[in-house]
């Protein structure tokens, strides 16, 4: 009797795996067809390119890219804030844009750096008019950390650093489960809860295209940053008040900024090590 | 700003934990009999059918889904 | 092989199926009183599941809804606002419920607590069913569910650093060690039961090698797991309440207590949950000789203790932050003790301080005892333990570090509904395996009659 039931059994369950492939399949795929004749569960996975940052270019593991951004100089006019969102396909329903900027008091960081109280009394996101007296800018986006939360918590690794010192993402990988958005001190990733749309004569070829359900954010430009351009934000900017360079290199522009001023980061205690710094070397109130 | 980063095995320890755990209760079953008695079979079968059905759930699911989302 | 020559004094009980005749083999007038939600459905299951599967119905659509449209359909926003929302306070919910089956059925074969065989099994499914629930609302809350497979195939070179695939492996080693305890123990009633009731085909089909006899070797199998499971269960609450607890990012979140306070949270809520079944399903059954008063005085014991520590366990947050905490985590508390959310944080400790005297008055005042009394305290605790995981997840999220605009979180149609859903839904299954499965620990009790008899 044993040998008889295992036999059932195993034929039984053998017959069920192969069913389930070799005919559910071919079914499942004939019904599930899409308005062009074709089947979405084969095409998804034969005809899409492969949607992540930095398709195409290679990453130089002597590059350790940072960006600087002397707040004193900084108008708060957020001509950075819409170049990046139109050189990078984002849409409207990702608002705001990666890059956010925000306004506060000159009494709050007199010596640099803006304490989380004086971020938290007065600072706001909605001013419609700049620069105004007695005001300063600080432009915020994603950090590039050394030590980036993000890139732990991510499930599937979608998120990672690269060897050039920037975090990207891998569209394909994320599921959408927002740990990243969660786990960033600094509010930086966006996650695409609309169906983004783009009009096509908009969208930049460069830049992947993103889906509903994933999670987004500044990349340094890497497809120009890796082609030997700066980032549009930098670019965009009419007071040239953002730096962007190499690290590694003590030639660089902006390794010579920080060396000859004091700067600031933010929330540097969480031990995050971000590669964003803000340089106060043109503060306006310190004449 | 110094590399900080946690070190790796700490991440492990949840898992040593709860995969150890599930191995030991294997390994007394065993104890209790031989590992050819039947019903260490059935009860190390059973937790190897099931984990690879919630597996095999995880990718059916995942395929399901592809057919109602958009993109 | 294995010669069976032990004489149990289950094997009195016990026909070898393959002798087993098709027709009336009696059942004896004990086996009649346990399995009486299989012989007979009573007025009430004929309207409740009806009830159930239109609102499964319902939660179907809202689902497709939210599939086709993506998360835009509910109110879960970024920066301003909250990206985590009700479907993750659901998830941390169901898993907390999931200490259930765990602390009884354990403690029961560990401890031989003679008292509470008849709560096993229904603890078990606790766990079992809040299990699969959690998983579906994680499936629920993220943004490609079509991607859940990048999950497996990520897993090893994930493993050391992120808090979300230690909770996938943990749901997946839980309830799998879950399923498989259930059915090594459910093992004997099936097999008992194989011609006597409509659904013994289907006990007969799950039963892959039984042998008479296997009894003795199962429940050793049984004991060992049961100590196994507790160190299992300690792992799966606290990998999520380090979900919360290792993120530094979120002001309220990172805490050392994050890890006891999840597991406390968990055993308390679990306990309740048992403690509201088991009076439903004695009153349901009139099975008030199996599941006596005893029972609901020990948890309400255990419940009362439980309760106290987890009100230490917010106190001891509140003075934390409140006396010299660092301006991030005061913005989240002042929220929580004066702001927005202060309805319902003070709706949450007054239930649980109310659900604490309900017991203590229960324990402590021998004459007061009211099984209803443990009954509503417990429920109470189940409402305000829901409150308390929303208001972990959600008050960090609206405080960020960063001077974004004070967003606030309001949840649409949708997630009311997937909530309402997964509980219904959990309802549903309950009420599906009463009907087909012996809910009674059938062998276990008969054996406990037998030993009371010729003790």
């Amino acid at each position: 009797m044993k040998r008889r039931e295992f036999i059932k059994y195993s034929a039984g369950s053998i017959a069920l795996a192969l069913l389930g492939k070799y005919v559910g399949g071919p079914v499942l795929g004939k019904i599930a067809v899409d308005e062009t004749g074709k089947s979405p569960v084969k095409s998804k996975t034969k005809e899409k390119a492969r949607a992540i940052d930095g398709l195409g270019t290679v990453a130089d593991p002597s590059n350790r890219f940072g960006l600087a951004i002397d707040v004193g100089a900084c108008i708060g006019c957020r001509r950075c804030q819409w170049a990046c969102k139109e050189s990078n396909n984002i849409p409207d329903t990702i608002s705001p844009p990666w890059i956010e900027v925000f306004q506060l008091e000159v009494g709050q960081g007199v010596t640099g750096e803006p304490s989380l109280e004086d971020l938290r009394d007065g600072a706001t996101t909605s001013y419609t008019k700049s620069p105004l007296a007695g005001k300063w800018y600080m432009p915020v986006a994603c950090n590039h950390c050394d030590n980036p939360p993000c890139v732990k918590v991510c499930p599937t690794g979608a998120t990672f650093k690269d060897k050039d010192g920037i975090v990207l993402i891998d569209y394909d990988k994320c599921i959408g489960c927002k740990f990243c958005v969660v786990s960033c001190p600094y509010t930086a990733r966006r996650f695409n809860a609309f169906i983004p749309e783009i009009p096509p004569e908009k969208v930049n070829p460069m830049v992947p295209l993103r889906v509903e359900g994933v999670v987004e954010k500044c990349t340094f430009c890497v497809q120009r940053t890796r082609r030997g351009t700066l980032p549009m934000c930098v670019e965009a900017c009419p007071v040239g008040a953002r730096h962007f360079g190499n690290l590694n290199d003590p030639d660089s522009e902006i390794s010579s900024l920080l060396n000859s001023n004091p700067y600031f980061q933010l929330l540097g205690e969480l031990n995050t090590g971000p590669n964003m710094r803000y340089v106060t070397r043109g503060k306006k109130w310190i004449k | 700003m110094h590399e900080a980063a946690s070190p790796m095995w700490v991440g492990y320890i949840p898992f040593t934990i709860l995969v150890g755990s599930l191995c030991l209760a294997i390994l007394a079953s065993i104890l209790v009999k031989p590992f050819f008695a039947r019903t260490t079979f059935v009860f190390v079968g059973t937790i190897f059918f099931l984990l690879s059905a919630l597996i095999a759930g995880t990718w059916a699911g995942g395929m399901f889904f592809s057919l109602i989302i958009p993109g | 092989m294995d010669q069976i020559t032990i004489k149990s004094r289950e094997e009195r009980f016990l026909q070898p199926i393959h002798k087993q005749p098709k027709s009336e083999s009696k059942l004896s007038p004990r086996e009649v009183q346990f399995l009486r939600p299989i012989l007979r459905t009573g007025k009430a299951f004929y309207v409740v599941i009806p009830a159930l599967i239109v609102l499964v119905l319902w939660v179907l659509y809202a689902w497709y809804t939210q599939l086709t449209q993506g998360l835009s359909v509910t109110g879960l926003r970024t920066p301003v606002g909250a990206i985590w929302g009700l479907y993750i306070t659901n998830f941390v919910f169901f898993v907390a419920i999931s200490a259930a089956g765990i602390a009884i059925a354990s403690g029961i074969r560990l401890f031989k607590l003679k008292d509470y065989i008849a709560l096993a099994r229904m603890a078990e499914l606790a766990t079992i069913f809040s299990l699969m629930m959690a998983g579906m609302s994680i499936v629920m809350s993220i943004g490609r569910p079509d991607r859940l497979f990048n999950l497996i195939l990520n897993f090893p070179a994930r493993l050391p650093s992120s808090p979300l695939i230690w909770d996938v492996m943990a749901v997946f080693v839980y309830l799998v060690f879950a399923i498989t305890y259930l059915y090594i123990e459910m093992r004997e009633d099936m097999a008992r039961l194989v011609g006597k009731v409509k659904w013994g085909w289907l006990y007969k089909l799950l039963l892959p090698g039984y042998r008479i006899g296997e009894r003795h070797r199962i429940e050793k199998i049984v004991f060992w797991a049961s100590i196994f499971n507790f160190p299992i269960m300690f792992m799966m609450h606290t990998t999520v309440g380090w979900i919360f607890g290792l993120q530094v990012g979120r002001p309220g979140w990172y805490s050392t207590i994050f890890g006891p306070y999840f597991v406390l949270g968990a055993i308390l809520t679990g306990m309740s949950v048992v403690v509201i079944l088991a009076a439903i399903y004695r009153k349901a059954f009139q099975w008030e000789e199996f599941i006596r008063p005893v029972v609901f005085k020990g948890l309400s014991k255990f419940l009362m203790w439980m309760s106290i520590l987890y009100l230490y366990f917010i106190l001891s947050e509140f003075m934390t932050v409140t006396f010299a905490g660092p301006s991030g985590e005061q913005a989240v508390w002042e929220s929580l003790t004066g702001g927005e959310f202060a309805p319902l944080f003070w709706l949450q400790n007054g239930a649980l301080v109310i659900a604490f005297l309900l017991f203590f008055v229960n324990t402590v005042f021998k004459k007061a005892f009211r099984i209803g009394t443990t009954v509503i305290a417990s429920c109470l605790v189940v409402f305000a333990l829901w409150i308390v995981r929303f208001l972990i997840v959600v008050p960090s999220l609206l405080r960020p570090f960063l001077p974004f605009p004070t967003g606030s979180y309001n949840p649409s149609w949708v997630e009311w509904s997937l909530v309402g859903g997964v509980f219904a839904i959990e309802i549903l299954l309950f009420m599906v395996f009463t009907k087909v499965f012996p809910i009674m620990p059938v062998t276990e009790l008969m054996a406990e009659e037998e030993e009371g008899n010729h003790a």
